[in-house]
Parts: structure tokens; C-alpha cells; sequence
């Protein structure tokens, strides 16, 4: 990748087109139900088990297999409402695409900065189904 | 006196900056992965529930490995960005891609939330009644 030698004009940038701008928003719109469903079941699922674990701990102990088993839950589903959070916040910032066209640029790197991490725990969700799958796989 | 119009002429016009375009290779490499996991665990899991229903295998393969395959598609688009104006083409092909995944997603969440609204609302009806 060539980078800018320092004495050398920043480029001009092309607008952000049409197509884009309209995609962007469509994908935004599924996002925004997506992510705002996630965080409603991850967040309350979250406090639930939130409330149990901390039940357990205290009459189980910190150490005990089954409070162990709770606390992973727990981060497992703050892993999940996290992963929301990003999308919808990746929503606005794609939404703002159109919206803003002085400040187009700035919104795509965002949505994008933004995804990255909800691909990331994309790929440990695939990684647990490739285990699990695998597992039953060896038992059949 | 330099001529700003003359200026801007000469300058080199392109849609993303060498450290945005870096970004978004980045976040494209990470789909790849994702995808490529997520189509493995697809294929062992087909493998696994091969005797299962129809219901069971569109949920544990069918689905989860049409969103992997179209993350990796839109993965190997953004990785491999070629650069100038041609790369917004590029974005727009990735973006449709992720959006087909999220709309499949949001319309089951708006099946799932319209079959319990209506189980709820069925429930506050036939409470009323009897």
C-alpha cells in the first residue's frame, strides 16, 4: 500500500455515491432491529444470571464447579449484549452516511471500526460451534 | 499567486486515504476469518445431524452457513480493496452482502417477537373472556 510522502498533497476524495449512501442505510436499518433485539434479550438475560451468580457465589463459594459455570455464562451473555451495542452503534454511523455528507467519510471508517469487533466475536461464536460440533460429531 | 483551481487540478483524487483503506482491509480480514470458521463448523455440524429434521438442519447449517458464506464474501471484497475510485464499488458490494445477512437476521427477530406479542395478546384475550 502506497503511503503519502510528506511533502506531498493529501488527495482529494472522491464524494461517497448514491449507491452506497442507500445501501448503507438499508444495511443500518437491519442492523438497528438486530442490535436493538440482542441487547434487550442479552441484557436481560445478563441481569438474570447476574442476580444468580451472585446467589451462587455466596452460598457456594467463588470456587465451586457450578459458580464457575455461572460467572462463564455471565460473561458469555455481557460478551453478547457488547456485541449489540457495537452493531447499533455501527448502525447510527452508517445510517450517517447520507445524513451527513461533510462528515460521510469519518461515519464509513467508524460503522467499520465498529464491526470489526463484532466479526471478532463472530469468529469465537464459530470457533464454539466448530468445538460443540465436533464434540458431537465424536460421540455419535 | 497560485491559482487554487489549477491547484486542485493537479492533486491526486481518491475515495479513501492509505490509513482508511488499512481499516477496512483489516475489518475485512477478520470477516474472512469468521466466515471460514463459521462454514467449517457448518460442514462438521451437517455431518453430525445428518439424520435430523428439516426444521433442526435449516437452523444448525442451513442458515448459520448462508450468513458465514456471505460474510466471507463480503470479507474477501474489503480485504482486498484495490484502491482509487473503484474502491466504493467494492464497499457497496460488501455493504449489500452484510446486508443480506442482517435482513435475514431481522426478519426472523420480527417473526419471533410477532408470534409473541401474538401468544400474549392471545393470552390477555382469552383471560378476559373466560
Amino acid at each position: 500500500m502506497r503511503e503519502a510522502a510528506p511533502s506531498e498533497p493529501e488527495p482529494l476524495r472522491y464524494p461517497i455515491p448514491d449507491g452506497l449512501q442507500r445501501r448503507s442505510a438499508w444495511l443500518a436499518k437491519w442492523m438497528r432491529i438486530v442490535g436493538m433485539f440482542q441487547a434487550g434479550l442479552a441484557g436481560l438475560a445478563f441481569l438474570y444470571s447476574g442476580i444468580v451468580s451472585i446467589t451462587g457465589v455466596f452460598t457456594l463459594g467463588i470456587f465451586s464447579a457450578g459458580s464457575i459455570i455461572m460467572l462463564l455464562l455471565l460473561a458469555a451473555l455481557g460478551i453478547l449484549f457488547r456485541q449489540a451495542l457495537l452493531l447499533l452503534a455501527a448502525a447510527d454511523h452508517l445510517a450517517d452516511i447520507g445524513g451527513e455528507p461533510e462528515d460521510a467519510h469519518d461515519h464509513l471508517n467508524l460503522a467499520f471500526t465498529r464491526l470489526r469487533p463484532v466479526f471478532v466475536i463472530d469468529l469465537v461464536i464459530g470457533l464454539l460451534m466448530l468445538v460443540s460440533n465436533s464434540l458431537v460429531l465424536v460421540m455419535s | 499567486m497560485t491559482d487554487p483551481y489549477r491547484e486542485e487540478a493537479t492533486r491526486k483524487h481518491e475515495a479513501l486515504l492509505a490509513e482508511e483503506r488499512a481499516l477496512l482491509v483489516r475489518a475485512g480480514k477478520v470477516m474472512v476469518y469468521a466466515g471460514v470458521v463459521g462454514l467449517i463448523a457448518v460442514l462438521v455440524g451437517l455431518k453430525a445431524a445428518s439424520g435430523e429434521g428439516a426444521v433442526v438442519l435449516i437452523r444448525s447449517t442451513v442458515l448459520p452457513g448462508l450468513f458465514s458464506a456471505l460474510t466471507l464474501q463480503a470479507g474477501l471484497v474489503l480485504a482486498r480493496l484495490p484502491g482509487g475510485g473503484r474502491d466504493y464499488h467494492e464497499i457497496e458490494t460488501a455493504v449489500r452482502s452484510l446486508g443480506v445477512v442482517y435482513a435475514i437476521k431481522g426478519v426472523i427477530v420480527l417473526i419471533i417477537i410477532a408470534v409473541y406479542a401474538s401468544l400474549v395478546l392471545m393470552t390477555f384475550v382469552l383471560a378476559f373472556l373466560g
